[in-house]
């Protein structure tokens, strides 16, 4: 059965038509590539399907059941511990990268949230910037930072929004094999990028979006 | 008509008995009782003419009390439903009853100026009328700044909830804030008028006022309802 | 740890590491309270009469600077969206209602205390007997401030204007406790006794209740659309 299922799908931002009846199935494991033209609808579908966003019409269901109750949100939360990775790193500035990784891990209930939290460090190549402050980080270490910090609750699937933008060769790099190995270990990967040179296991699927629509 | 067909928005918005019916009631309902208020009753014994302002007074404080109630319970609809018809209800509510509120509030300073010779006196009902009208505007400015997307609409709902529970106790507090400064005129209750005249055109307008404001609501809602469901047109199917 | 303690940590943080935010907040608590003492001490009241108004001094002091305060503690969850973090770890909202609750109050009832002392030194007013009453009474009104405002300060913080939407959300409902405050403490001042089921200290309780009870329970759909 589909992990995640979108159902006639339809966002609009006032004038705008960011989605239109757009459904899209997400099986446990997979490794999925969204690809289109800016403002295809590739962030507003991630957004709704990490159930930031309610859509207009349609159902964003989790195990066949529709997320937009709270209490049952709350239990896929738990259960599945999803990550997404956008535009903004959401961790806090006036945290060190160390204490941001430890404080979603300890959010996370995982159990050893130090030693989760030390290998993720180790994992990233964050060690010499563990104990500084976010804000002192350069934006390239922040958006390395962010990476680790969808990683480090060891959720079970994980939706990327254009993560390659902004990033040197080694973090690209990083971030690359990070992809495969999640995904070598069972973690399902949503990933939405423009970037041409990636690196893709044999039974990624492609899905294309334009202009709120899903294209066959 | 079925239960369910009077509580839903539709009543409010598509029934033709709403479209027809309630202007047609609600405008003939105040010329009568402005032909009562003038004509009809007799001068009240302490006040004299001035007291007739009491009748619209306390009507239009009345349609905002009623627009108030329609907001807490649109919002809470809203949080539930989440269906943006109750959205549109709740602001259409908002807006009357930020209306009626001002109405209420100049009357009442009207009134007050008859009885105090000065527009405005620390007088704790006419205080907690101010009040209530700053509640309402916060919420206005609210949905102001709003551009109206699904988390801003959440906003406005939580604020309704919370300003329409927070409204009896604001009322209340203040008029009890000091005794001796009850300057209020007190009107009918205490002195006055003991013509039952005055009885049937204070419920006569008390009536009209509340049919009015729910025919603005009405139109306020459709309005708003129309105004989102071109928007969505505009935006292609 | 549990996340409530989690996050009342990440908050405490905040507060000392961006000393600036905090020691600023104390400052312009400081400046108003000085300011004041020239806007009233210049009239010539008696002690009396300075009894009688300085509770209303205080609360205008506490109100401009805890609304600052409320403001900025809500601003660096907004940033970055770093909010997102502990809400899609599964973080009950409410409880990081109440984390958020338990911080700003904090921080609000050190403001208080400040602010008492400060203003006990620079109008001469001897407190000495009723302190701890007075702060009491400041505290209680406080708590139905901070409970409104943690949740008025996450709606406003991701709207444009949130300096102004603030304050005007915020104090037209917060008018009830605050009069209550208000009141009370004069009470004490002048040296006249109050009960417990007076009117004016259960509405300071009531309000205290029903205003965290609703923000608690409304906090959720702040945060998730």
């Amino acid at each position: 059965m589909a992990l995640l299922r979108l159902r006639e799908v339809s966002k609009r931002y006032g004038a705008c038509r960011a989605l239109h009846k757009v459904s899209v199935e997400v099986t446990s494991g997979g490794f999925y590539l969204f690809r289109g033209p800016n403002g295809a609808g590739k962030s507003t579908l991630f957004r709704c399907a990490m159930g930031m966003e309610r859509p207009d019409s349609g159902v964003v269901e989790v195990d066949g059941t529709s997320i937009a109750s709270n209490e049952y949100y709350q239990q896929v939360l738990k259960k599945y511990r999803p990550s997404y990775l956008g535009p903004d790193h959401a961790l806090y500035a006036h945290l060190s990268v160390e204490e941001n990784l430890l404080l979603r891990a300890q959010l996370s209930s995982r159990e050893d949230a130090k030693g989760v939290t030390a290998d993720c460090v180790e994992r990233f190549s964050l060690s010499v910037f563990a104990k500084k402050r976010l804000s002192e980080c350069s934006q390239g270490m922040q958006r390395r930072a962010a990476l680790a910090a969808c990683f480090v609750a060891s959720p079970s699937i994980v939706f990327l929004d254009e993560p390659f933008v902004n990033l040197d060769t080694v973090s690209a790099e990083l971030m690359q094999q990070e992809l495969l190995s999640a995904h070598a270990l069972g973690v399902t990967v949503c990933l939405a990028t423009h970037a041409s040179n990636i690196e893709l296991p044999s039974e990624a699927k492609t899905v294309r979006l334009d202009q709120g629509k899903v294209c066959s | 008509m079925k239960v369910e067909e009077i509580v839903s928005i539709d009543f409010l918005t598509k029934s033709r008995t709403t479209r027809r019916v309630l202007p047609l009631l609600s405008i003939l309902g105040i010329f009568l009782s402005l032909y009562c208020i003038f004509t009809v009753v007799p001068n009240e014994r302490v006040m004299g003419a001035a007291q007739r302002i009491f009748y619209f007074h306390v009507g239009s404080i009345m349609g905002a009390y009623l627009m108030i109630a329609v907001l807490f319970f649109s919002s809470l609809a809203y949080l539930g439903s989440r269906k943006d018809e109750w959205d549109a209800l709740a602001a259409g509510a908002a807006s009357i009853a930020l209306l009626f509120c001002t109405v209420g509030l100049a009357t009442g300073m009207i009134w007050g100026h008859s009885a105090w010779n000065v527009w405005w006196r620390w007088e704790p009902r006419l205080v907690s009328f101010f009040v209530l009208w700053l509640i309402l505007f916060s919420y206005s400015m609210l949905r102001g700044f709003s551009s109206g997307n699904a988390s801003q609409k959440n906003y406005a709902a939580v604020l309704g909830i919370i300003s329409a529970v927070n409204v009896p106790i604001v009322i209340y507090s203040i008029k009890l804030l000091d005794h001796t400064q009850q300057l209020h005129p007190e009107v009918v209750e205490k002195q006055g008028l003991k013509d039952p005249s005055y009885w049937y055109t204070f419920a006569l307008t008390n009536v009209s006022l509340l049919l009015f404001a729910l025919w603005l609501l009405s139109l306020a809602t459709t309005a708003l309802l129309l105004s989102r469901q071109t928007e969505e047109l505009a935006a292609g199917e | 740890m549990s996340s409530f303690l989690l996050l009342c940590q990440k908050d405490l943080r905040y507060l000392i590491r961006a000393r600036g935010v905090a020691l600023s907040t104390f400052g312009f608590a400081l400046l108003l309270t000085l300011v004041s003492s020239f806007a009233f001490r210049q009239v010539g009241y008696s002690q009396q009469e300075m009894a009688e108004i300085t509770p209303g001094i205080l609360w205008l002091i506490f109100l401009f600077s805890g609304v600052i305060a409320l403001g900025n503690g809500f601003s660096y969850e907004v940033e970055n969206s770093a909010i997102r973090g502990p809400i899609f770890s599964g973080t009950d909202p409410s409880v990081f209602f109440l984390s958020k609750f338990v911080s700003n109050f904090l921080f609000l009832a050190s403001l208080q205390l400040f602010v008492l002392l400060a203003h006990g030194v620079l109008f001469g007013i001897e407190y000495f007997g009723v302190f701890g009453e007075l702060l009491l009474l400041a505290l209680l009104g406080g708590m139905s401030f901070v409970a409104l405002g943690t949740l008025f300060s996450a709606i406003a913080a991701s709207l444009p204007g949130k300096d102004i939407l603030l304050p005007l959300m915020l104090f037209p409902l917060s008018i009830p406790p605050v009069a209550g405050s208000v009141f009370l403490m004069r009470q004490v001042l002048l040296e006249q006794s109050y009960q417990w089921t007076d009117f004016w200290f259960l509405l300071l309780l009531g309000s205290c209740a029903i205003s965290t009870v609703l923000s608690w329970a409304l906090f959720a759909y702040v945060v998730r659309e």
